[in-house]
């Protein structure tokens, strides 16, 4: 008898199945027919061009109004995700980082985290955390981000500098603990000494438990969250998948191949 | 040109009570009185056709019955309990209860209403009642029949820990009734003092409220005024204050306005000497077929005066807003700072709010701005703390709040802040029940 045989029953050995997905933006199709299996605790990237349809696949996940799925399906941990509101899949266990974090005047970072947090504990059916032990839970999470008490008084992402904006994203992700996140180009916009916060908060946080689609155009972020699996997504498909070397190798020969395959 | 049949039915009832309006023993009153309601049957309570009254219609009130006596004195009333520890005078259907105020001595002001002060007033009441408003048809309304009111004279360099609560209660039942109270705040030089009113009234009465409070900021005073507007959803509710600042004063004034049918809050601040201040913010909360109207007239009349106002509301169902700010700066005003800006959330289709913000500048070294924006709740914002786990109808409360916070934080640690908070929070809870925000 396998390890495996002795996992309770809701361990599940997909944790994100999308298959034949389509999606289409304003009627026009974006996503057409993107199929995509991952295990938990795995590290995927998906890299292409612009215009490939990354941010579109980060949406219709997170579910946004204005992405429609037309065809397919994405199941999380077994369950069909396009039945959930967002806040419903983010209690479920999603996470999304922004490519272009919100600003949000006249609500602070704190109480912000704080209310996500609660939320989500309430959607599971835990019990809120008092202010004490969200504060020393938060404090434990800020500091390799770098993060400080003034920039958690302020309002979210109000006046923050881009490094400023992804490591609140990384900072939520560390306090919300999903099973899945999908970073949207959590690298676009920084400076090396940004990233390398940024890689290292992330990397960080891989775990067992924990799955991890990185959405990304270049594969700088890739040097420090290795991933396990890299796809190429050129006109809405995954025109080709392989280990980490296939993300060194796009960085070298660019995407030019794969798009004209895909054409 | 004829007048409105509720005018009409105005001058009618004065005709009917003015032998028993408060100190109309009084020479030099009633003859003010003669004067004011002179002036005002000349024009009658005005019509959108008048400029200032375009966008607010008080036609409501031609459906008041107000030939009827007004009911029992002695009203029971339900009253929110007080917002500070200092003294406290509530008047119920337009009446003055002593039993349910409270007075007492407090160091440094005198606080009474109005109608105590009459009978020897000619030093300090008749030089502040002017004209009792013949210029404007609502202050010549009030000024006729000019009922009872507070007066809170603050002596000099006193500084009043304690705000000065008043309350006008109504308590409803099937008659119509016009309320009109006259309130003067007197601030003595270098004093400091705030004063928190508070309308309310039971829900479905046809009360029509035609408040007037009259201040006067000596040189170097801080004067705190906060108004709650909640009457009755029957309500007509109208409030003209207005302020004259001294060298180096300020005037504070915040309004809450969530009740009645129909309501008008109107400032008029004139800045008369150097460095003087006005600071004039709002939050309106209108649901239904609400009508909520902020009205400011700034006036700066000589060098280096200050003016910020701020007003920002939510409005749902098919309720309407009105926003008429208008600053002028007086030739010769040099230095002038004004600025002004309204601001209002759209949370359904049917909303809507009329903004008009006029500057009139005949100064050339000034600075002045104003700026107005409407719109619905941002739905990037909605979506991101969507993303968060956070169920839409809390998100979308969350952002309303924080938008309507930005007001509320210019009333941070004062009593009051908890209150408004309150009233937020519980505005917000009914309409997601009601309506779709």
């Amino acid at each position: 008898m396998s390890i495996a045989d002795h996992q309770p029953e809701e361990f599940v050995k997909i944790m994100l199945e999308i298959k034949d997905l389509h999606a289409s933006v304003d009627g026009k199709p974006i996503l057409k027919g993107l199929d995509l299996t991952m295990g938990p605790g795995e590290v995927h990237a998906i890299m292409g061009p612009n215009g490939s349809g990354k941010s579109t696949l980060s949406y219709v996940i997170a579910g946004r109004d204005g992405y429609e799925v037309t065809e397919g399906s994405i199941l999380f941990n077994g369950r069909d995700l396009m039945e959930m509101e967002p806040d419903e899949r983010a209690g479920e266990g999603l996470f999304l980082a922004f490519q272009y974090p919100v600003e949000i005047p006249g609500v602070s970072t704190m109480n912000f985290l704080k209310t996500s947090l609660n939320a989500i504990r309430a959607y599971r059916g835990e019990d809120e955390l008092d202010a004490m032990e969200f504060l020393k839970f938060v404090r434990e999470q800020t500091a390799t981000l770098n993060i400080t008490d003034e920039l958690l008084k302020r309002a979210v992402n109000v006046g923050f500098s881009g490094g400023e904006k992804k490591r609140n994203e990384v900072l939520q992700m560390a306090v919300l603990r999903p099973s899945l996140a999908v970073l949207d180009e959590t690298d676009s916009g920084l400076d090396v000494d940004a990233l390398k916060i940024v890689g290292e908060g992330v990397t960080g946080l891989r775990s067992p438990e924990r799955s991890m689609l990185v959405i990304t155009h270049y594969q700088r972020l890739l040097d420090y969250v290795i991933p396990d699996r890299v796809h190429v997504l050129a006109d809405g498909r995954i025109v080709a998948s392989g280990d980490a070397d296939l993300a060194r190798e796009l960085e070298e020969k660019g995407y030019a191949g794969f798009s004209k395959a895909a054409a | 040109m004829s007048i409105t049949s509720a005018s009409q039915a105005m001058l009618d009832r004065y005709e009917a009570v003015r032998e028993t309006l408060p100190g109309q023993q009084i020479a030099w009153l009633a003859d003010l009185r003669e004067a004011a309601v002179r002036s005002f049957g000349e024009t009658g309570l005005p019509t959108p056709k008048v400029e200032e009254w375009k966008y607010t219609n008080l036609r409501a009130l031609d459906g008041f019955d107000f030939s009827e006596p007004p009911g029992d004195a002695g009203a029971a009333v339900d009253l929110p309990d007080a917002i500070g520890a200092g003294p406290r005078l509530v008047f119920v259907d337009g009446v003055f209860r002593d039993d349910l105020s409270r007075l007492g001595d407090f160091d440094g002001v005198r606080f009474t209403p109005l109608a105590d002060r009459l009978e020897g007033g000619a030093d300090l009441i008749q030089p502040r009642l002017g004209d009792l408003g013949q210029d404007q048809p609502l202050l010549a309304l009030n000024g006729a029949f000019l009922e009872d009111g507070y007066v809170a004279e603050v002596a000099e360099k006193a500084e009043i820990a304690q705000p000065l609560e008043i309350v006008f209660a109504d308590t409803g039942g099937d008659i119509p009734t016009a309320r009109q109270p006259r309130n003067m705040i007197i601030a003595g030089a270098g004093s400091r003092v705030q004063i928190i009113e508070t309308h309310l009234g039971a829900a479905p009465s046809q009360q029509f409220f035609n408040g007037a409070t009259m201040i006067t900021v000596a040189e170097g005073a801080s004067v705190e005024h906060r108004r709650v507007q909640r009457q009755g959803t029957g309500s007509v509710h109208v409030n003209t204050v207005r302020a004259r600042i001294d060298n180096g004063g300020i005037y504070d004034s915040f309004v809450l306005q969530q009740g009645a049918a129909v309501a008008r809050d109107e400032v008029q601040v004139g800045l008369t000497a150097g460095g003087s201040v006005a600071r004039l913010n709002g939050v309106y909360l209108g649901d239904g077929s609400q009508v909520l109207d902020n009205t400011t007239v700034v006036r700066h009349a000589t060098e280096n005066s200050t003016s910020e106002q701020l007003y920002k509301g939510a409005l749902t169902g098919s309720a309407r807003a009105v926003f008429q700010g208008n600053i002028r700066v007086e030739a010769g005003a040099d230095g002038t700072d004004g600025r002004m800006t309204n601001k209002t959330l759209l949370l359904s289709d049917k909303a809507e709010i009329d903004t008009k913000p006029q500057l009139e500048i005949l100064a050339d070294d000034v600075k002045c701005s104003h700026g107005a924006t409407a719109g619905e709740l941002d739905g990037d914002a909605l979506f991101y703390l969507r993303a968060r786990g956070i169920p839409e109808a809390q998100a979308r409360g969350m952002l309303v709040e924080a938008f309507l916070g930005e007001v509320i934080d210019g009333v941070e640690e004062e009593p009051i802040e908890p209150l408004l908070r309150d009233a937020v929070g519980n505005w917000l809870a009914h309409a997601q029940e009601t309506e779709e925000v």
